[in-house]
Order: C-alpha cells, then sequence, then structure tokens
C-alpha cells in the first residue's frame, strides 16, 4: 500500500513537470520569438533560440508604432477603474452589510440580478447612449462604469463584510458615531486584503479588455495598449519577430504585478473567479 | 419610541447615501441600456437618419432571410459544446492531481498552471496565432518530424477545437478554484469512507463531487455564459473564417452593429442573447437537485 502511494505521488509529480512546462511553453516561446530575427523565425528545421538576442525588436516597434503613449493610456484608464471600484463598490458593500435601511433588500436584489446580465448585451445601448452623450472617443465610457460600484466586487466585500462581528459597530454607536465614521474608521481599516484583492483583479480585468476600447476609442493616439496591438497585428501580419515583442510589451506589466502579488491572485479567487471572458 | 422612530429614519438616509453610486450605475449601465437596446429591436436604424419602427421584422429576419444569423448560433453553440465540458473536466481532474497530498513542489505547480490565465487576451490571441500559424508556427514545427502538417485554424474543421485549447490553457483560474473548494472539504468524511474500506475511487464518488457540486455548478454557469459571449479570438484570429466557421455570435453582431450600420438588427441579436443566457441560468437552477449544499445554503 505504501509503495502503490509512493509511486503514485511520483507519476503525479511528473505529470505536474510535463503540465508546468507546456503551460509556460507558449510564453516562453513568444519571448524566445521576439528576441529572433525574421530569417531566424523562418528557418527550417526550427531553431530553439535566437543566436544573438535581438533586443532591438522592442527598439524598433517602440518606434514604428506609438506603444509608449499606449500604454500610458492604459495606465490613465487602469488606475480611475481601481479607484472607482474600489470607492463606490466598498460603499455599496458597506450599505448592504452593515446598515439596516428600507429599500436595501430590493436593491441589492437588482444589484445581484444585474450581475446576470452579460455585458455582452449591453454593449451596443451603451455605446448608443455614450454616442448621443458626445462620448466617443473620449474615456468617459471606459472609466465612469467603474463608480457605479460593479456588482461582482460589491459582492464580493459584502460577503467579507458581513464577516467583521457587528459588535463593533455597535459599540461605536453607543458612543455616537454615523454610519460614515464606522465606514472610514472601523470597516476600511479592517478590509485592506480584500480591496487589494479588489483592486488587483480590477487592474488586470481593465489592463486586458479589448472590447470596450475597441467600441469607444477612434482615434490612435487614444489608443489603449490592447487595441494598439490588435491596429499593430493588423499592419505588420506575418512578421513574427515585431509580433511577438509587441505581445510581450502587454503581457509584461500583468506579470510583474503577478510577481508580487503571487498570493492574492492565487487565494483571492475562491470568490472572484469565473471573471473572465 | 420615538427616539426609536428617528434613527430608523437615519439609518435609510445614510443606507441610500452609501448605494448612490450603485444606483446610478444600475440606472446608467443596466436599466436603460436593456430598455433603450429593446426599443431599437423594433426599429429598422442605421444610426444616420431616424430610427424606424419596424415591429418584429428584425427577430423575423434574423430566422429566415439573414444568410449569417443561424450560422453564428451554430458556430457558438458548437463551441459551447466542445470548450465548456472539456474545459470543466480538465481542470477538475488537474485539480484533482494538483492536490494529492505527499505530491512535492505543489507551489511552484500552481503558479506555472495559473500564469497563463492572466495574458490578457489580445496578448494570447496573438501568441496562438503564430503557434498555429501554418508555415512557421510551433505546432507545425513540433509536428514535422513525424510528418504532420495541418492548417489548424485555417481548416475549417479545427478551428473551433483549437481555439478551445486555446481556452483550456488559459483555464488556470478555475483549476484554483476547484482547489480552494477541495481544501474546505471536511477530512472526517474521507475518514468514514477509509474506515468503510473504501478506495480513492469511493472517496472521489461518495465524498468529493458531491461536496464539490455548488463550485462545480458555479464553474458550470460561467464557463457557458462566457463561451457564449466568445468574441475577440475570432475577431483577432480567423476574422470568423475559414468559411464564416468560427463567426461567433458577438462577432456577428459587432459586424452588424459597427461594420453595417445595422443598429435595430443587432439591438435585436442581442435581446435574443440575453433571453437564451437568462432561461439557461433559470433552466439550470432549476435542474439543479444535484447540486449539494451542505446543512444550510447560505
Amino acid at each position: 500500500m505504501k509503495k502503490k502511494q509512493k509511486i503514485a505521488a511520483v507519476l503525479d509529480f511528473l505529470f505536474m513537470l510535463l503540465l508546468g512546462l507546456i503551460m509556460v511553453f507558449p510564453l516562453f516561446w513568444m519571448a524566445r520569438s521576439s528576441l529572433m530575427t525574421q530569417s531566424e523565425i523562418f528557418r527550417k528545421p526550427m531553431q530553439w533560440l535566437p543566436k544573438i538576442a535581438q533586443w532591438k525588436n522592442y527598439a524598433d516597434i517602440m518606434t514604428m508604432r506609438p506603444f509608449a503613449r499606449w500604454m500610458c493610456n492604459s495606465a490613465f484608464i487602469v488606475f480611475f477603474n481601481v479607484i472607482g471600484t474600489m470607492l463606490t463598490s466598498s460603499m455599496a458593500a458597506f450599505a448592504f452589510a452593515r446598515i439596516n435601511f428600507r429599500g436595501k433588500n430590493v436593491v441589492f436584489a437588482m444589484v445581484m440580478a444585474a450581475m446576470m446580465i452579460p455585458s455582452a448585451t449591453l454593449l451596443i445601448p451603451q455605446f448608443m447612449i455614450w454616442k448621443a452623450l458626445k462620448g466617443i472617443d473620449t474615456y468617459a465610457p471606459l472609466i465612469l462604469g467603474a463608480f457605479g460600484a460593479p456588482g461582482f466586487y460589491t459582492f464580493m466585500l459584502r460577503q467579507f463584510y458581513k464577516g467583521i462581528p457587528m459588535d463593533m459597530d455597535e459599540a461605536a454607536r453607543i458612543d455616537g458615531a454615523s454610519p460614515l465614521d464606522i465606514y472610514l474608521k472601523i470597516i476600511i481599516p479592517l478590509s485592506k486584503a480584500p480591496l487589494v484583492t479588489v483592486a488587483i483583479f480590477t487592474f488586470t480585468s481593465c489592463w486586458n479588455d479589448f472590447m470596450g476600447p475597441l467600441i469607444y476609442l477612434s482615434s490612435e493616439e487614444k489608443y489603449t495598449a490592447a487595441l494598439g496591438l490588435r491596429s499593430f497585428i493588423g499592419m505588420y501580419t506575418g512578421q513574427w519577430h515585431y509580433l511577438m515583442a509587441a505581445s510581450t510589451v502587454l503581457v509584461i506589466p500583468v506579470i510583474i504585478l503577478f510577481a508580487f502579488c503571487q498570493k492574492i491572485f492565487i487565494n483571492g479567487i475562491n470568490l472572484s473567479g469565473g471573471l473572465k471572458g | 419610541m420615538k427616539g426609536k422612530l428617528k434613527t430608523r429614519r437615519k439609518e435609510t438616509i445614510w443606507g441610500w447615501i452609501f448605494v448612490i453610486p450603485a444606483c446610478m450605475g444600475l440606472l446608467i449601465y443596466i436599466i436603460l441600456p436593456m430598455i433603450y437596446s429593446l426599443m431599437i429591436s423594433f426599429c429598422s436604424w442605421d444610426i444616420i437618419s431616424a430610427p424606424e419602427f419596424v415591429g418584429l421584422k428584425n427577430y423575423k429576419a434574423l430566422f429566415t432571410t439573414d444568410p449569417h444569423y443561424m450560422n453564428s448560433c451554430l458556430v457558438t453553440l458548437k463551441y459551447t459544446l466542445i470548450f465548456v465540458p472539456s474545459m470543466l473536466i480538465i481542470t477538475f481532474v488537474i485539480a484533482l492531481l494538483l492536490n494529492v497530498e505527499q505530491l512535492k513542489g505543489k507551489g511552484l505547480w500552481r503558479v506555472l498552471i495559473y500564469i497563463p490565465s492572466i495574458v490578457p487576451i489580445m496578448a494570447s490571441s496573438a501568441l496562438w496565432t503564430f503557434i498555429y500559424d501554418p508555415t512557421n508556427g510551433l505546432l507545425n514545427n513540433l509536428l514535422a518530424p513525424f510528418g504532420i502538417h495541418e492548417d489548424w485554424i485555417f481548416d475549417k474543421k479545427m478551428v473551433l477545437p483549437c481555439i478551445a485549447i486555446m481556452g483550456i490553457w488559459g483555464a488556470g483560474n478555475t483549476i484554483m478554484i476547484n482547489l480552494s473548494g477541495f481544501g474546505s472539504i471536511q477530512q472526517e468524511l474521507y475518514e468514514a469512507v477509509d474506515i468503510d474500506g473504501g478506495n480513492w475511487w469511493a472517496r472521489l464518488i461518495y465524498v468529493t463531487l458531491p461536496m464539490m457540486s455548488p463550485l462545480i455548478f458555479y464553474n458550470l454557469v460561467m464557463a457557458l455564459i462566457g463561451a457564449l459571449q466568445t468574441f475577440t479570438q475570432g475577431y483577432v484570429m480567423t476574422n470568423g473564417g475559414p468559411e464564416n466557421a468560427s463567426n461567433f455570435y458577438m462577432l456577428y453582431l459587432y459586424d452588424n452593429a459597427f461594420n453595417y450600420n445595422r443598429m435595430g438588427l443587432a439591438c435585436a441579436q442581442s435581446w435574443l442573447l440575453f433571453l437564451v443566457i437568462a432561461l439557461l441560468t433559470i433552466f439550470l437552477f432549476r435542474t439543479s437537485g444535484w447540486v449539494y449544499y451542505g446543512g444550510d445554503a447560505e
């Protein structure tokens, strides 16, 4: 029995090794191709590594297209999305979890139901509304949504706030504290960890967003990094060394974020999973 | 008594102050757009001239005269049927194998498996287009020694499985959700199986699966909703081709709205998608008798 278990553990280890390699290999392949010359990529049989790393590919794409500018645009949009989501979602979550007010259940049910509406069906009418408001080709449509307490994060924070003992609020109330005091002085300081999780997930989903920028942004200097990469793909078809360098540039910020916040990414998902798409 | 009433009213005012942004968000981003698009779906509208009421004509046209609509439904359905079951099974099995107690290096494996899921969809679309490239791509280069050469995403039979494989590659977050679920199963349940002399199969069938059913259900609903809205892969990798074999529902909807200026038709399409997803979700919840929610559901 013992021996059988040991063999199983070794097999499992080998499987994980193989799987890990398969998962990371495409990314390695992307980085490797981004450092090659075009003729190296075209060579048969395939060459595993570049002879000399062509760092100049990165310098090239930065001058060919305004990638630096696009990254800054993305960073700008991400920044306000993170602020807006953290602020408004935590406010709504606080009200749902810790204030007893008339109409609460109705509003909460509506927030939950709205989460179920596929974003795809809202896309076109939202676009038309922004068109009527002359908001096309501005960042307003890509930013203001975050200030409307995105349902998913509201729900996630509400679950956390429900877990904080109510005695704390009651004690503060006896001392004459208003709900605003309780929110600012008790709940927010206690919920740093979930707020960081919200910030990180907002960061990645906003950085990775493609459809929003595609629909709302039309002038090139306003593009986000993801949309810029799309236009780049269209212009340099087949020039894989450049395309892979540009893709790597888009990936690097999320990888850096992941390197610093691994635990939050991997553990934070028990509540916030299934967010992609 | 009067004091109590006063505090109650105060509470209500404070509560509403805190949910103002949420209500504004609901109104501006959800309710108004839904009503607006329902109205437009009954109109013929090219954005430039004024919308003209045509009743159910858009809906009827989609199912009768539209050359691409039924195909886009079929493509999306096919993709969903390929992607969702295989993704759910594979992520569950990998999570099981990652959860084995004696496994060494768990932290590293988790990181490696999770990383692809944070890659922006635009970057992974570019990357996988290159991997599947028939002349210089990774796959054909690797398979060349075996005399295999395929057209992958340029082959209308293979394009959907190819996109599904890319999706499974990026499904590391579902694996982590499963793992966190395993972590919260009570060990006593497994001990009870052991006492009865059950093997690993019995542990899986009688404890793991039933205890995991709420998470499996959650993953299923999320994956279905996501798969039905697939867009970027078709837009970037294949542009709907070859021969419309990857012309996803959302892709055709996007084309109608933004390339052909058929807003009424596009709104009808988005309402139909909404209805399908809503009915599907309700159906799943109604038939979720197999999901086990412990003692008390919350």
